[in-house]
């Protein structure tokens, strides 16, 4: 596999794959519906190379869902982190979320290896950070919120053939658990606030648990702070270029004990 | 498989027998093991990639949702 130097916005950089004269337009058209379907790009500037990533629609599982839903898909999303991870050139990920929830052990899964990246990261949910959303969303090193932005926090439900034992409901507890402790040990909110905001009455239509829009999820401490692109940007460059200062001053210090 | 969304599971399933998971085969494309879909006009669409190299799922022409032909 080539190396890929710059790879600016939805365009491989590779010159030397050869390409047909008569393809070169729809070549075009196939990047543009590649970035349609994933939304991934790398931006490329002197503070750091940054790749950005979309978490959009359902987080998709085990199943594959009917075509209505518009998925993310773990199977790649979790590859690519890998490679962000390990590639030496990239600096840092920005985390895009505009989700409904999905799937809680994908959507754990994802959230579990944006948490343990050695590499600067900043989520910015716009639009909506729902369900499953939340854990991914709070992941990263630091969060930020749209102030139009929403997130819902409600309990874990079971659709289809539920069977009335204890043992059932236990089960719903350890997997709520699983969420619980993942957002209040990634955020300031406590599992105790978190629960509490899960089983408000009142707010929801058909369901228990809270809307907090914009603000509100800053206030509770579960976002680190209002904000759009350029703040999420510009923190993630500074995360960058802490770490970069970091490495630099231990290096230092290491040629100064020898 | 625990659903955990605010969409009731009705609208993201709908009528699931109605929509039958188009039939994906496996082909190789560019050295790499890709599942497609097939479109008509002998072309294909990719659906996933099946790769242990981290470095191939981060190469734009190998996203899901890539048309190719072959």
């Amino acid at each position: 596999m080539t190396e890929e130097n710059k790879v600016t916005f939805g365009r491989s950089s590779i010159e030397d794959i050869p390409r047909e004269e008569k393809d070169k337009d729809s070549g075009n058209t196939d990047e543009l519906d590649a970035i349609k379907e994933l939304g991934k790009s790398t931006i490329t500037s002197s503070k750091g190379n940054i790749h950005c990533l979309t978490i959009i629609g359902q987080v998709e599982g085990h199943i594959i869902l009917p075509p209505q839903n518009k998925t993310t898909k773990y199977e790649h999303v979790i590859p690519q982190l890998v490679a962000i991870e390990e590639d030496q050139e990239i600096d840092g990920l920005l985390v895009v979320l505009n989700t409904v929830g999905g799937d809680v052990e994908a959507g754990l899964a994802i959230a579990e290896m944006i948490a343990t990246m050695s590499k600067p990261t900043v989520s910015l949910v716009l639009g909506g950070g729902h369900s499953i959303g939340v854990p991914m969303a709070v992941a990263t090193d630091y969060s930020f919120i749209a102030h139009s932005a929403t997130m819902t926090i409600h309990p874990i439900r079971l659709s289809g053939m539920i069977i009335g034992i204890p043992q059932t409901y236990e089960y719903f507890d350890k997997m709520q658990e699983r969420v619980v402790q993942f957002v209040s040990k990634n955020s300031r909110i406590t599992s105790e606030k978190f629960r509490e905001l899960m089983l408000k009455t009142g707010e929801l239509a058909n369901d228990v648990g809270t809307v907090l829009f914009g603000e509100e999820a800053v206030r509770y401490g579960l976002i680190d702070e209002t904000g759009g692109l350029s703040e999420a940007l510009k923190k993630l460059y500074d995360l960058i270029e802490l770490k970069k200062s970091k490495s630099a001053s231990e290096g230092n210090k290491r040629g100064e004990l020898q | 498989m625990i659903l955990y969304s605010i969409v009731p599971s009705e609208v993201v399933f709908g009528d699931y027998s109605a929509n039958p998971v188009s039939a994906s085969m496996e082909m190789d494309y560019m050295g790499y093991r890709v599942q497609v879909s097939a479109l008509p006009n002998n072309q294909y669409v990719i659906n996933r990639l099946i790769s242990t190299s981290p470095k191939a799922y981060l190469d734009p022409r190998l996203q899901p949702g890539t048309v190719i032909r072959k």
